[in-house]
């Protein structure tokens, strides 16, 4: 089996491949494909902050009695690229390539440094701190499922 | 993992990575005006005490004046802990490094006690506390990535490389009682630059670079041998040079060890740039590709024979190399970083305040106009130009004013970038906060 921080990274990996998908095709002009990428990219990334949200940072927090610390933090950052998200789609939307490209351009460095802090402090420390990591995971693993095939 | 000063918020105030950025670029400018009135003579070997005190003003005011800089904000990022009393650290240890660098290039010029005093008084309590301060948070347990561990290895050469250049300054005058003449050998102050070139500079770059590259350009990882070993490796082979001389047999196939060694990791990074699968352009990836490009036509330089040397460059090749891996090799990678730190800060600072209030994201920038791709695009080209004009001028010394002209314009530039950006975080800040008013 996996672990959280393997599983949670592929996860980013993931995400990172739809929003490239989205981006280069914009580069091309192919808006038609850069539609369909992106509203992939933005539901995986929609999927995967809610199992963050809702099953991993409160597990974290309760095995670890940190409510206020880096999950707050990582909290906060979810809710800024869900702003820049809602940007992304505007410019889509109205096919304004400049636009598209200097919003894509902020939310990528805000989304890989989130990914850094997540991947090299949070994940191996919530594997290491909750008492059941292997049925975390399952948990988040089933969310992730039941959510994409919904 | 010890997790009780874990917060991820704990980013050094702005203006102490930035206050290390301005003086590193004022650095560079003022060398540029020390080469032009220097003329041609300075050129003729890399002991002239001129090109000395040049060489540490690149070294010491320019890329450790950067590095340490961008240390203060690199390790609550991977590390989730800062440095403790942050601001009084950077204060401190910015001015004295800064008042040690002018005394020790002066040193250099105008042969002085008083100036070398100073100088060891101001760079040896500058980074001894900046060494002390990190590495107290690099003891703690932090994460074990290969990251902070290439960081550790890194201010280890440091180490080193500050107490053999203290013991320079301080040989003969300084310290009658003491005999340390032996340190008169040359190979020491050999010693002394390839730890300070491959261990501290190259060595940071090194471990910086395992975890920024794949994420921040979006590339495959580094191959995990390479992120384990490598740095360990190159650190390992430079300490050997304490018990084989540099000049002799054995040092110089330890050395050509190095630059092999150094030369996989060159390869490895321009390999990933070319698995990268985005396609927007990114001139902080042209900077990393003409490093990585030149390392390695450095390396195939040093195996030439000397007669190639003898015609072209007067016999000066340890002059050339250090020229080309200073110059085009890691002002070029600190450029890079500089493309993206600059812009990277001024916006993590700026989202920080609106954790707290998503209203005010309105009023944060994007990345592009904290630093306009056609400024990057420009200060490449000022670079190439530069670099073209230094190979010349270690050919051809009369040609000093070319280079140094073009050293003033691009690090004038690069300035220009700096403070452009810092000036929009301002504006930017002060709508943030008449918002809360």
């Amino acid at each position: 089996m996996t672990s959280i921080p393997e599983f949670m990274t592929a996860k980013h990996r993931e995400c990172d491949e739809f929003f490239i998908q989205a981006e280069n095709a914009i580069a091309d002009n192919n808006w038609l494909l850069a539609k369909q990428a992106f509203s992939q990219f933005s539901a995986e990334l929609t999927i995967h902050f809610q199992a963050e949200e809702d099953i991993l940072f409160p597990e974290f927090e309760q095995a670890t009695r940190i409510t206020q610390g880096p999950t707050q933090v990582m909290r906060g950052e979810h809710q800024q690229m869900r702003t820049l998200v809602a940007d992304l789609l505007v410019a889509l939307s109205a096919e304004d390539k400049d636009a598209y490209i200097s919003v894509s351009e902020t939310l990528m460095v805000l989304m890989q440094q989130h990914n850094m802090k997540e991947e090299m402090m949070l994940y191996p420390m919530s594997q290491q701190r909750v008492p059941a990591p292997d049925a975390l995971l399952t948990q988040v693993i089933e969310h992730c499922q039941i959510t994409e095939n919904g | 993992m010890n997790i009780a000063n874990l917060s991820f918020s704990a980013l050094p105030p702005i203006n102490v990575p930035f206050r290390h950025f301005i003086s590193a670029v004022i650095f560079l400018l003022l060398t540029a005006l020390l080469i032009l009135i220097s003329g041609e003579k300075i050129w003729l070997s890399r002991w002239q005490p001129i090109l000395l005190a040049i060489t540490h003003l690149f070294t010491l005011g320019f890329i450790s004046m950067v590095m340490m800089g961008a240390i203060y904000q690199f390790l609550p990022v991977i590390g989730g802990v800062g440095i403790t009393n942050v601001r009084n650290v950077a204060t401190v240890s910015h001015c004295l490094h800064t008042l040690g660098t002018l005394t020790l290039s002066w040193s250099f010029i105008t042969p002085s006690t008083f100036a070398r005093v100073l100088a060891i008084l101001t760079l040896g309590i500058g980074f001894g506390y900046y060494i002390f301060s990190v590495a107290r948070v690099l003891i703690k347990k932090l994460s074990q990535g290969p990251a902070i561990i290439g960081l550790r290895l890194a201010i280890l050469s440091l180490t080193f490389v500050v107490v053999l250049g203290g013991l320079f300054i301080g040989q003969n005058s300084l310290m009658p009682y003491v005999n340390i003449s032996f340190f008169a050998d040359k190979s020491y102050t050999d010693i002394h630059a390839l730890l300070g070139g491959f261990g501290w500079a190259g060595g940071l770059i090194l471990a910086v670079s395992l975890q920024i590259i794949p994420m921040f350009h979006v590339t495959p990882s580094f191959p995990k041998w390479l992120a384990k070993y490598m740095l360990a490796t190159l650190i390992s082979l430079l300490l050997l040079l304490f018990f084989f001389k540099a000049n002799s047999v054995g040092g110089q196939v330890i050395i050509a060890f190095v630059l092999v060694t150094y030369a996989v990791f060159n390869l490895a990074f321009l390999r990933l740039f070319k698995q990268r699968k985005r396609k927007v352009v990114d001139t902080s990836i042209h900077f990393w590709q003409f490093a990585g490009s030149s390392f390695l036509a450095l390396t195939c330089l040093y195996f030439l024979a000397d007669d190639f040397y003898q015609q072209v460059f007067s016999g000066n090749k340890a002059l050339l190399l250090s020229a080309v891996f200073i110059y085009f090799y890691l002002i070029s990678i600190i450029e890079a970083m500089l493309l993206k730190i600059v812009p990277f800060l001024s916006y993590t600072h700026l989202q920080n305040l609106c954790l707290a209030d998503f209203n005010a994201m309105s009023h944060l920038p994007y990345m592009h106009d904290l630093l306009l791709k056609k400024h990057s695009r420009l200060l490449f080209k000022f670079h190439i130009l530069s670099c073209v004009l230094l190979i010349l001028t270690i050919a051809v010394p009369r040609f000093y004013w070319g280079f140094s002209c073009a050293m003033l314009v691009e690090f004038s530039w690069l300035l220009f970038l700096i403070i452009r950006s810092l000036n929009l975080y301002r504006r930017c800040l002060m709508k943030i906060k008449n918002m809360a008013v």
